[in-house]
């Protein structure tokens, strides 16, 4: 008899094995087979840009600070200042969730962000040079996003901006209380000092033309929304009603305007919530009226509760519908109502938003408002930048999936292409058109994922709850005259604190679960990896169940292969 | 632990059992609570949190987990032990023939109780007398103090003869009641049970599997081996029970015999119904009447000699069963039945009494022996006594 079976000897009291059971080839009896699988994390596959959170956390959890900070800027080269505006899409789609809290990604991005400024940490240069040039128009986030991957892939990049002084929406949109100019300036030398040469004062259809763009061999442009929408009711033309965008504008030009004591934002996105706090820091009483729930605010959660805590009132589920003159004069100064319809909600309209209908009869006034903030969107402007003929039948812009103009070469991107989005959505359209570029002027294929995306589940037997680190924020009583930045970001302990709460959703940690559940012994662990030893693997499928973030997939053997699970 | 000081204390048959767990520095428990054996396991987790027991206790989800548990640990040399009853016996079932057939010397206290359905917590012996056949020892108590002695002598049997030891006591009759019961000092029983020397273990330094995939002969010797070991039982349990009873002044056997000499009729039990039938053999002995009593201690390794010895002058046995074997009768007749095949001067009556909790009086041991010495029960099948029969 072979050895294993051959295993008493009449001295023993009990089978004892003499030998190993390894002939036995038991894989043959397997019909589904467990294979170790590298995921693209939730995290990840939430963020726009592509942001490797996973790897990040765990880089900045051993402690390799810079690592940690390259790998985050691979795809966003802005992360102390996506780590302050960003609607975090990552956290929303954490695993975490499902324990306790989320991992607090932004937190984490924020702080390598400031850490890299503080330390000087540069980006590293392009591996080659190419002779094309490339002409990036408006230096927003998606504008920054392009010219920062388009240099690094080698190409030169002149980066053309209207105003005075490089940012976009950055700058102009978003108050300093939530990203500090100091933040802002940091990261876009940093990415200027790749070698991008900045023109300040070109303005598309004023003193810089397409057409004059002949010496470069691609043009990127992501000029943003500069048209607000109107509220299209009497009375919006009058002194002291303005639109968000000028408003914010106005505040950002460290010009601080005078709103009066009373203002009345309409709107319920980052616009509306952004001008709202800063009215309240200007001094006035401030309101926000929007027509449909907090449920349904686009602007970013936490914001819109900040917004609340420091004192903005809200008033759901209404719609102005006219503004007059008020009899009321406060301070010397004329003032206006705001007369406005209480709304209820119908059906929803096609992408599930609840449709807004006025209640008739129910109309109020809200008297004594020194100025109506208008903030319902905004829209691009294309007679005014002269791009009139990329437009389609229905005025929108014409764009391949690649984001190409009807132009070959010209490329758009940023809220220009995709109406209004956020800060994260841009610098991916900024990526993604450093990518077509690359493709277009060198030929290169597509490159191909080796990886697919996660659709494990983490196994909470193996977690134990620990409560999501918050960051420090500037006290109510301080946020009432000062712009300073309110949110102080995770310190240095609780941010690597946060980085051992992700649970690497996806990716082999070497747990060891998997290999001390085998019945079969058929899992082997190496110094780097883990292996099956599909020879002796019956495919129970233990350790598929029992992985702690789902890195074994089981697939059905041949002659089952290609069925469905 | 307060009750661990030698010396007489009145103690129940759970915490008798609790102090001869710790008194033989038992290393490893795990063990799932079920009524009415879950003060023993409840005390033995407090004693092993508190930190007064240096043992080991593995917190599981089921009885089966439990004797799986005992088995790792017993395979590593340990001493093992749990505690259950009925229906958590029952689910160990596979597991008692594991670890039989794995040779380990784990102790078991079973108290008894019957088996659901209808549900019900009250004692019988089925859950134990139906694992007769796992290759588990069984004694079965009279006494608190028997279960106390018997799980030091348990040990010391099952780690001689590489069997584990099942102790079994009535549910309430032992476990709830309290009686003096005499702690023997710790010193000397490290004396009469020294630390356990497994003679195989596992090692992680010299792998091998152990009871793997065997050939048909060499698993015909595995067992017979085991058979051997039962009977090489036999003469351990008597000589460690008279080396218990030189130590501690308390000798244990096979079985035991009252008032048997000259007997004609022998009334045989086991468990906590022996007390009431030594009174019912009282009060006959005292109306003239020849009758002892012989009580089974070992219903496993079964003591078929002794029995025949014990008999030779008897004429007629009456068979006490707190259980039944649905379709044949009272369990323990069935034994007694098959170790006396061929002596026909003797006849053997067998009553099924007490089943889940049913009263057992000395007045029914009195007139149904009575009945059985008049020879007017039916011999060819159980006679059932008490309940609403």
């Amino acid at each position: 008899m072979r050895a294993g079976i051959e295993s008493s000897q009449t001295s023993t009291l009990v089978a004892i094995s003499t030998g190993t059971m390894d002939w036995n080839h038991t894989g043959t009896w397997r019909t589904l087979k467990p294979v170790f699988q590298t995921f693209i994390p939730p995290c990840e596959l939430g963020c726009p840009t592509g942001g490797k959170m996973r790897e990040v956390a765990a880089l900045l959890a051993a402690d390799r600070l810079r690592e940690a900070w390259e790998t985050l800027v691979m795809n966003n080269p802005l992360p102390a200042v996506c780590g302050r505006v960003c609607n975090h899409p990552c956290e929303e789609a954490c695993s975490r969730k499902e324990l306790d809290e989320a991992v607090s990604l932004r937190g984490i991005e924020r702080h390598l962000g400031d850490l890299a400024l503080k330390n000087g940490w540069h980006f590293s240069p392009p591996d080659q040079i190419w002779p094309e040039r490339v002409a990036i128009i408006g230096s927003g986030p998606a504008g920054l996003a392009c010219a920062f991957h388009v240099r690094r892939l080698g190409y030169g990049v002149t980066l053309f901006e209207a105003r005075e002084t490089p940012g976009g929406l950055l700058r102009y949109g978003i108050p300093e209380y939530r990203l500090s100019r100091g933040i802002l300036d940091g990261e876009i030398s940093h990415i200027l000092s790749l070698g991008i040469e900045l023109q300040l004062r070109r303005s598309l259809g004023q003193n810089l033309w397409i057409q004059d763009l002949q010496g470069f061999r691609a043009i990127f442009l992501a000029t943003g929304l500069s048209k607000s929408r109107r509220l299209y009711i009497p009375g919006e033309t009058l002194p002291g009603v303005l639109s968000g965008l000028e408003f914010l504008d106005t505040v950002n030009s460290n010009s601080r305007p005078n709103p009066g004591h009373h203002v009345v934002v309409v709107g319920g996105g980052n616009t509306a919530i952004d001008a709202a706090r800063s009215a309240l820091r200007l001094g006035a009483r401030t309101h926000v009226v929007y027509r449909r729930t907090r449920e349904e605010m686009p602007a970013i959660s936490e914001e819109v509760e900040a917004a609340r805590r420091e004192g903005v009132e809200f008033t759901f589920l209404t719609i102005p519908v006219s503004i007059e003159h008020s009899q009321e004069t406060t301070s010397g100064r004329t003032s206006l109502r705001l007369c406005c319809r209480r709304a209820r909600f119908g059906t929803s309209d096609a992408g599930g938003r609840p449709q807004v209908f006025p209640i008739p009869h129910t109309d109020f006034i809200i008297d004594g408002v020194t100025s109506v903030i208008a903030a319902v969107g905004e829209e691009a402007n294309l007679e005014e930048l002269d791009l009139s003929h990329l437009q389609s039948d229905g005025g929108k812009l014409a764009l391949s999936a690649e984001q190409e103009s009807v132009i070959p070469n010209l490329f758009v991107g940023g809220d220009l292409a995709s109406g209004a989005d956020t800060v994260a959505s841009a610098l991916a359209s900024g990526k993604q058109a450093a990518r077509a570029i690359q493709r277009r002027l060198r030929g290169l294929p597509e490159g191909i994922s080796p990886e697919t995306p996660w659709t494990g589940k983490i196994n909470p037997d193996y977690f134990l709850s620990s409560p999501r680190a918050s960051a420090a924020t500037l006290r109510l009583s301080q946020r009432e005259s000062s712009f300073a930045e309110v949110n102080q970001g995770l310190t240095h302990e609780t941010a690597v604190q946060e980085s051992r709460r992700c649970l690497s959703c996806g990716l082999c940690t070497r747990c060891e679960v998997c290999w001390a559940f085998c019945p079969d012994r058929a899992v082997e662990k190496g110094d780097d990896e883990y292996w099956i030893d599909y020879e002796h693997c019956k495919g129970c499928g233990i350790c598929a169940v029992e992985c702690p973030r789902g890195v074994i997939a089981l697939a059905l053997e041949h002659p089952y292969a290609g069925r469905e699970l | 632990m307060e009750s661990l000081k030698a010396g007489a204390q009145v103690i129940e048959g759970n915490t008798a059992a609790v102090i001869a767990a710790a008194l033989a520095r038992v290393q490893v428990i795990a063990a799932y609570p079920i009524t009415p054996s879950s003060p023993i396991v409840e005390s033995l987790s407090d004693l092993c949190a508190q930190g007064k027991l240096q043992a080991r206790f593995i917190p599981v989800e089921s009885e089966h987990s439990a004797m799986a548990a005992c088995i790792g640990a017993a395979m590593t040399g340990c001493r093992t032990f749990t505690a259950t009853s009925s229906q958590g016996l029952a689910l160990m079932h596979e597991l008692l023939h594991w670890s039989a057939g794995s040779r380990l010397p784990i102790v078991l206290v079973n108290v008894n109780r019957a088996l659901a359905p209808p549900w019900t917590i009250f004692c019988d012996q089925s859950d134990a007398f139906s694992q007769r056949d796992t290759g588990w020892m069984q004694i079965y108590c009279e006494t608190a103090q028997e279960v106390l002695d018997s799980v030091l002598q348990a040990y010391r049997i099952s780690e001689e003869v590489l069997l584990p030891c099942m102790v079994n006591m009535d549910g309430f009759y032992l476990s709830h009641t309290a009686e003096p019961v005499e702690v023997p000092d710790p010193k000397e029983v490290d004396c009469f049970l020294p630390g356990f020397e497994p003679r195989f273990h596992l090692d992680a330094a010299d792998p091998h599997a152990f009871g793997g995939g065997t050939a048909p002969a060499p698993y015909m010797e595995f067992r017979h081996q085991m058979q051997e070991a039962m009977e090489e039982a036999k003469d351990r349990i008597v000589r460690v029970g008279e080396e218990f009873g030189r130590q501690f002044g308390r000798s244990y056997g096979l079985l035991e015999l009252y008032r048997a000499e000259n007997a004609s009729l022998l009334v045989v039990t086991s468990g906590s119904i022996t007390g009431t039938a030594r009174e019912a053999v009282d009060g006959l002995r005292d109306q003239g009447l020849a009758v002892g009593l012989l009580r089974v201690r070992f219903l496993r390794p079964f003591p078929a000699e002794e029995v025949r010895r014990a008999v030779s002058s008897a004429e007629t046995l009456l068979v006490l069963d707190r259980a039944v074997s649905y379709g044949q009768g009272g369990t323990l007749a069935q034994e007694f039945k098959a170790a006396l095949y061929g002596q026909d001067r003797l006849q053997i009556f067998s009553i099924v009494m007490g089943l889940g909790g049913a009263p057992v009086t000395r007045q029914m041991i009195e007139e149904t022996t009575l009945m059985a010495l008049e020879r007017t029960l039916d011999p060819c099948r159980s006679h059932w006594l008490g309940g609403t029969i």
